[in-house]
């Protein structure tokens, strides 16, 4: 029986869709097999992102209403071995599914793959609790930023009603930035949500061509955030159980704060 | 010291008034005085439906079994069954003297319900609405006719979008986030940091809120509002924030309750 993972963050446009996809192939590469659940009915971006998008011929909807079988509706990437997509539909609505078809799809899924993750749409309306409704635990991904971390903060209370455990992904950290003092740094993230981090990506110029590119950057492996993800994956595995490295404090400012001289 | 500006405002009391003397009728049938070692020293267990000599006498037997050994402790005075007999306090008093030892606390049993929130007692009667202005570190504290009302204890982190309410005093350990919102008829402490709403003295005037680090979006005591400032710098270390006149003030915690605060209930 595989692990149903949610991958989520209240806010939108913090890197929910590329981190899944990103998270996805390195937990492949790692030799698991995978299948990733693009659960934003009607806003589906997942198989863009995956540069699966025109080999969609079903998708969950038709899953769920058994308009096809499950096995049908499941894209394999021809990349990587082991690696499925379970696309979204892009004509319904969010309430077309109930939380209770997701369980029994997700279910299905983990009988079959060793990691379900599921791509949540942003909003903690009826699209979020579709999509945590079948998750075993959660990744929530927010960015060193005012607004998200607010956010963030108030789908890890949800998550926490219905105790799903949850641990944390900071995404877009700038190095540079967060040394001018410009941006909160990985531990104020993580000092607000009070959460165990589980990876920290950096900015990365890549992201952004390889999602254009539909290669998710992990696929390579070279660029800082494709090994950021790399790392994230050895963790959510268990392969790999070192602390994640703090980004953007150098030796002096870690040994300030160590020694309580710098605020933490 | 940071000045908050404050504003007034309408607040409608919007929780239902719990009458905290209405625990009584817990179970009988024991003896009429229990006393039990405990982490902080001596608590003595008095069942106040016995009679008021029972008690006296119960309890001095029961210390004369160990001369000495309790004496110097702190000691914890809990109350099962409603409230004391006229009188009662007095005696024990005297018998507890003789035996050198301290009340430091007086109060109900203490409850232990649902998992995630623990009822705890009451350390000290305090500023509330005890009329007692020379409530100083007195030997014993005096008010025990005071229904004493039990704060409500929460864990945190108060997440966004989380609204706690408290029928008397409520203690957080650990952050109340930005987003989140607590309210208490009675005070407030936070032990963290303070960053979201925080209304104390809900329905009333009165009331103190209290946290290790100070940077609420907003603080609310009985009617009065007060927002934080642009400029407001969150102080180092605990502050305590209460109500003088017309205004909110926000000032360093010195190791007590302001003076305004105590004795002006």
């Amino acid at each position: 029986m595989g692990r149903a993972i949610v991958i989520t963050s209240g806010k939108g446009g913090v890197g929910k869709t590329t981190a899944t996809a990103n998270l996805g192939t390195a937990l492949a590469q790692l030799g698991h097999s995978v299948v990733l659940v693009d659960a934003d009915i009607g806003l589906r971006n997942l198989d863009v992102v995956m540069g699966l998008e025109n080999r969609i011929v079903f998708h969950l909807v038709d899953a769920v209403q058994g308009r096809c079988t499950l096995q049908k509706a499941l894209i394999r990437d021809r990349r990587i071995e082991n690696l499925h997509l379970l696309p979204a539909s892009q004509t319904d609505d969010k309430d077309t599914v109930s939380p209770e078809q997701m369980k029994a799809l997700i279910m299905e899924l983990k009988s079959t793959h060793d990691y379900v993750l599921i791509d949540c749409p942003a909003g903690i309306e009826q699209g979020f609790r579709n999509a945590i409704a079948g998750a075993d635990e959660a990744i929530i991904v927010a960015t060193p930023e005012v607004s998200s971390i607010r956010d963030a903060d108030r789908v890890v209370g949800l998550l926490a009603a219905q105790s799903t455990p949850t641990r944390l992904l900071v995404n877009r950290i700038s190095q540079h930035m967060v040394r001018r003092g410009d941006m909160l740094s990985q531990a104020d993230v993580i000092e607000i949500l009070a959460l165990e981090l589980v990876g920290a990506i950096p900015m990365d110029d890549e992201i952004v061509a390889t999602t254009n590119k539909g290669t998710p950057a992990a696929l390579n492996g070279k660029s800082p955030a494709a090994k950021a993800f790399n790392a994230t994956a050895r963790r959510v595995a268990g392969t790999d159980t070192d602390v994640v490295r703090e980004t953007g404090i150098g030796f002096f400012g870690r040994l300030g704060r160590a020694l309580g001289l710098s605020p933490a | 010291m940071p000045l908050q500006q404050s504003s007034q405002a309408e607040i409608e009391p919007d929780c239902d008034v719990e009458d905290a003397a209405e625990r009584d009728g817990a179970e009988p049938e024991g003896p009429a005085v229990t006393l039990r070692g405990t982490r902080v020293g001596l608590e003595i267990v008095i069942d106040a439906r016995a009679g008021l000599d029972d008690i006296a006498i119960e309890l001095m037997s029961r210390l004369e079994q160990s001369p000495g050994f309790f004496a110097g402790n702190d000691t914890c005075v809990r109350v099962l069954g409603g409230r004391l007999p006229v009188g009662a306090l007095g005696r024990i008093e005297e018998v507890t003297q003789r035996f050198d030892l301290r009340i430091v606390e007086f109060g109900p049993p203490p409850r232990r319900p649902v998992a995630e929130v623990t009822e705890i007692e009451r350390a000290e009667p305090d500023a509330t609405p005890a009329p007692d202005p020379a409530a100083m570190p007195a030997p014993a504290p005096a008010p025990a006719v005071e229904p004493v009302s039990v704060p409500r204890m929460v864990i945190g982190p108060i997440r966004s979008g989380a609204v706690l309410e408290a029928p008397a005093d409520l203690i957080v350990v650990g952050d109340v986030n930005p987003g989140a919102e607590i309210q208490a008829r009675g005070n407030i402490i936070v032990l963290g940091r303070l960053r979201g709403v925080a209304h104390a003295a809900v329905g009333g005037e009165r009331g103190f809120i209290f946290a290790l680090r100070f940077e609420p979006q907003q603080l609310r005591i009985g009617r009065l509002v007060a927002r934080a400032g642009e400029s407001d710098a969150p102080g180092l270390g605990a502050e305590i924030a209460y109500a003088t006149g017309r205004t909110i003030v926000v000032e360093r915690y010195q190791g007590r309750l302001p003076s305004g605060l105590g004795a002006a209930a």
